[in-house]
């Protein structure tokens, strides 16, 4: 239910309430104080009753926020907002209870006052005693009314909440308050409003009564002095004081006589208590409108009684008696509140103890069964009346016969016995019966599967067996692959090992063909500065050669003279042609020298061709035999990550054939447990 | 006494039968050609018998107007008796421009030039033309 329209119900069902009962509780208020001159009262009261309704509205408004939050439709309410509505609901009768009967006695108070103000002169000392009362009783009485309807009208809006907090699994915060004791406060306030009601009634009535019996004694009193009249002082005085004597068991305290004129004038000594002068204003009016009258009101002492004796004189009297109720009024009223006030909420709480012991009974048997499961051992519940509670406690005690049954099956189906009837109808029943088909089911075909699984098991091991076999011989397999695999491994290693030196002699024969590359260069070197120098030598012997030719020829020329240098040049030109002859010796020996070394050159470009070979081919030896190396580690490393995989595959096959094993005997065992059901078949069979 | 048969001395370049001879008094000077710059008649294929020898100038005819002959092969001194320089006939003379045969022992092994006719001439209308020898740097 949303707030919005749990506001509207409340709010309607307390203004037809106010509606309702406001002007009978008006019209009585009003003829209770003899409001006569009730326009001004008329004018306010519903002004005050608008905004009763309205502070009650405005504050049912308030108070039911919190479920309107919790009910809005912008999703799920949280946890704590759902228990602080639920709160809000649960506290909102005794809230609203205290409110409303609150309002009730405020209105009533100030229409009391704005009567008291409006309407001087009609409400005096004893109208508020009345008034008291009437306040308190409407006070009760608001709260007789509010609290049961606001309980009424939120008992679907807190059963909401109460269903949605369980399906939430939310525990609500709800002080356990006994049914009893709110019929008891309920009655207290039932009994109450009326009694004090009435109370005031009769508390008014008591006053008007006094008022009334003193106007008769002041009428009386100047009956007695219109037959005896006198005009001496003493003779009146006497009279008055007779008057007082014979009439003071009717609690005549004073009584006072006096004769005037016209004008109210005194003709006779005027007495202490003058009535003339007391009722001055009333006596004016009521000379001139009759012969005769008495005023008696009811929250004064005395009462004064006229009656015109001639045309010139008047006889007035004065009777004063204690005012207000009697006291025996005031302690009877006052003992029976108290007995109302004791006795109905004492009656209620008894009444509602009736109802609800049997209630709590089967809440506690439900609480029992729920929490403690004790409904085998639980006796039948007594039922003392046919009312709705001892109906419901008749069909608990046939549902706890109902759940007895079904847990004698439930027992005898958990002894393995198969063969109970489950009666009864409903759906809890049928659900056993369901169950217990179905459980018949299952042993059937859990038997069968328990000899099919112990078959299969016993294959399993068998398997499981061969299995482990085979992986033992594969285990050896590979522990003797790996300790191959360790070996090649550790010829690896040598074969790296000398090859490193290989590669490393190999490096210094490069280092020293590389120097005797370098020497032969320097030699070729050498060889060509030599046959630079042999040219050198070469062109000199031309020189000399051309220049002992043309010596020869100047000593031709110069004939017999020239003879003898002929001879020197002839000599000289022979010894050119030797020079030049040894040189081209030399110059061969060096061509050869040179070609020799270009030779060793070559030869040694070849050895250190041949030596680099050597060096990248152990290079690549070594480079081939790490790899090598790294690999038969790696395939080590694989068989042994075999041989692991392998152990852990012998001791799985192992765990296999145990787990087998224990399968077969768990198969064995359901086997067993499954015959220890009796089914009716098997029993027929 | 017998008369001493006079010798004639010749400078022969190459080697025979490729060699030339040149009166040796005709020649001024031998030069090696790499020393040489100027003019020369070319007759380096008459005397290339040797072919590693080296190239020389000849310088020969009047010591103030010497006429240069580039030649290759080796130079020698070759001294003959005058029996066995044996003249050359026209037929072969004219056209070779060579005046003599060096025939010892009767046996002819050694043309010789005939550096009168190309004194004479001052080399015009001889087969050998004239070209630049440079210096060697």
């Amino acid at each position: 239910m949303s707030s919005q329209k749990l506001i509207a119900r409340c709010v309607l069902a307390f203004v037809a309430l106010d509606v309702l009962f406001n002007p009978l509780v008006m019209v009585a208020f009003l003829g209770l104080f003899r409001v006569e001159q009730a326009h001004a009262a008329a004018f306010v009261l519903p002004l005050l009753v608008l905004a009763k309704v309205a502070a009650n509205s405005a504050f049912l408004s308030a108070e039911l926020g919190v479920y309107g939050r919790a009910t809005s439709r912008n999703g799920s309410p949280g946890e704590e907002l759902l228990v602080s509505a639920d709160r809000a609901l649960q506290a909102l009768p005794r809230r609203f209870g205290i409110f409303y009967a609150t309002s009730w006695s405020v209105t009533y108070a100030l229409a009391f006052l704005s009567v008291y103000y409006f309407v001087p002169g009609t409400l005096g000392p004893r109208s508020f005693d009345a008034a008291g009362m009437l306040v308190a009783a409407v006070w009760f009485g608001g709260f007789a009314f509010g609290f049961p309807l606001v309980t009424m009208l939120t008992t679907n809006a807190s059963s909401g909440l109460s269903i949605d907090a369980r399906a939430r699994g939310i525990a609500l915060d709800r002080d356990p308050v006994g049914l009893q004791w709110r019929i008891g406060v309920v009655a207290l306030a039932l009994g109450l409003g009326p009694t004090l009601w009435m109370m005031a009634l009769g508390y008014m009535k008591e006053v008007q009564a006094a008022a009334d019996q003193r106007g008769t004694l002041s009428a009386l009193a100047v009956s007695a002095l219109a037959e005896n009249p006198a005009s001496e002082g003493p003779a009146v005085a006497r009279l008055a004081e007779e008057f007082r004597r014979a009439h003071e068991p009717l609690g005549v305290q004073r009584a006072s006589l006096v004769v005037t004129d016209a004008a109210l004038r005194p003709l006779t000594p005027v007495p202490e208590l003058d009535p003339a002068t007391l009722a001055r204003d009333w006596l004016k009016t009521a000379v001139q409108r009759g012969t005769a009258g008495t005023w008696s009101p009811r929250d004064r002492d005395v009462s004064v009684s006229f009656r015109r004796l001639d045309a010139q004189r008047v006889a007035v009297a004065l009777v004063q008696t204690p005012e207000g109720a009697s006291s025996s009024f005031v302690l009877s009223a006052g003992v029976f509140a108290l007995i109302v006030a004791l006795w109905a909420p004492l009656c209620a709480v008894i009444l509602g103890r009736a109802v609800s012991a049997p209630i709590e009974r089967l809440t506690r048997a439900a609480r029992e069964i729920v929490e403690e499961g004790k409904q085998s051992e639980m006796a039948a519940l007594p039922v003392a009346r046919n009312d709705e509670v001892g109906v419901l406690t008749e069909r608990f005690n046939d549902l706890l016969d109902l759940m007895r049954d079904l847990g004698t099956a439930a027992d005898a189906i958990a002894k393995g016995d198969l063969r109970v009837q489950i009666h009864g109808k409903g759906e809890l029943p049928d659900a056993f019966r369901g169950m217990l088909a179905s459980l018949r089911g299952m042993v059937h075909q859990i038997s069968e599967t328990s000899v099919e699984l112990g078959s299969a098991a016993t294959e399993i091991f068998a398997a499981s067996q061969e299995q482990e076999a085979a992986a033992a011989s594969q285990s050896s397999a590979m522990e003797e692959i790996s300790r191959t695999m360790d070996s090649l491994s550790q010829s690896a290693a040598h074969v790296s090992e000398a090859v490193r030196g290989v590669l490393s002699n190999a490096e210094r024969t490069l280092e020293n063909t590389d120097a005797m590359v370098r020497r032969i260069s320097e030699l070729s070197t050498h060889a060509g500065r030599i046959a630079e120098i042999l040219e050198v030598i070469r062109e000199i012997a031309d020189k000399s050669d051309l220049l002992a030719l043309n010596g020869s020829l100047e000593a031709n020329r110069a004939g017999e003279q020239g003879h003898g240098f002929a001879l020197v040049a002839g000599e000289m030109r022979r010894l050119a042609e030797r020079v030049t002859a040894s040189v081209q010796d030399v110059k061969r020996l060096v061509s050869d020298i040179r070609e020799s070394g270009s030779t060793t050159v070559m030869a040694t470009e070849e050895s250190r061709r041949l030596a680099q070979g050597t060096t990248e081919a152990a290079r690549q030896i070594t480079f081939v035999t790490q790899q090598q190396r790294s690999g038969t580690e790696q395939v080590s490393q694989s068989v042994k990550g075999i041989a692991d995989v392998v152990t852990q595959a012998v001791s799985a096959t192992a765990q296999t054939r145990t787990s087998a094993e224990r399968l077969k005997t768990q198969a064995d065992r359901l086997t067993d447990l499954v015959r220890r059901f009796e089914t009716a078949a098997e029993r027929a069979a | 006494m017998p008369a001493v048969e006079p010798a004639l001395k010749f400078v022969v370049v190459g080697l025979a039968p490729a060699a030339l001879a040149l009166p040796a008094a005709r020649v001024l000077h031998v030069v090696a050609e790499r020393d040489f710059e100027g003019q020369a008649l070319d007759l380096r294929a008459l005397g290339a018998a040797q072919a590693d020898a080296g190239g020389h100038v000849l310088l020969v005819g009047r010591a103030g107007d010497p006429v240069a002959l580039h030649v290759c092969g080796g130079i020698a001194l070759l001294t003959a008796r005058a029996s066995e320089v044996l003249p050359l006939p026209d037929v072969v003379s004219r056209p070779a421009w060579l005046s003599h045969v060096i025939a010892p022992r009767g046996l002819p092994s050694v043309f010789v030039l005939d550096l009168a006719r190309l004194a004479a001439s001052r080399s015009a209308g001889c087969p050998w033309a004239a070209h630049a020898v440079h210096p060697e740097i």
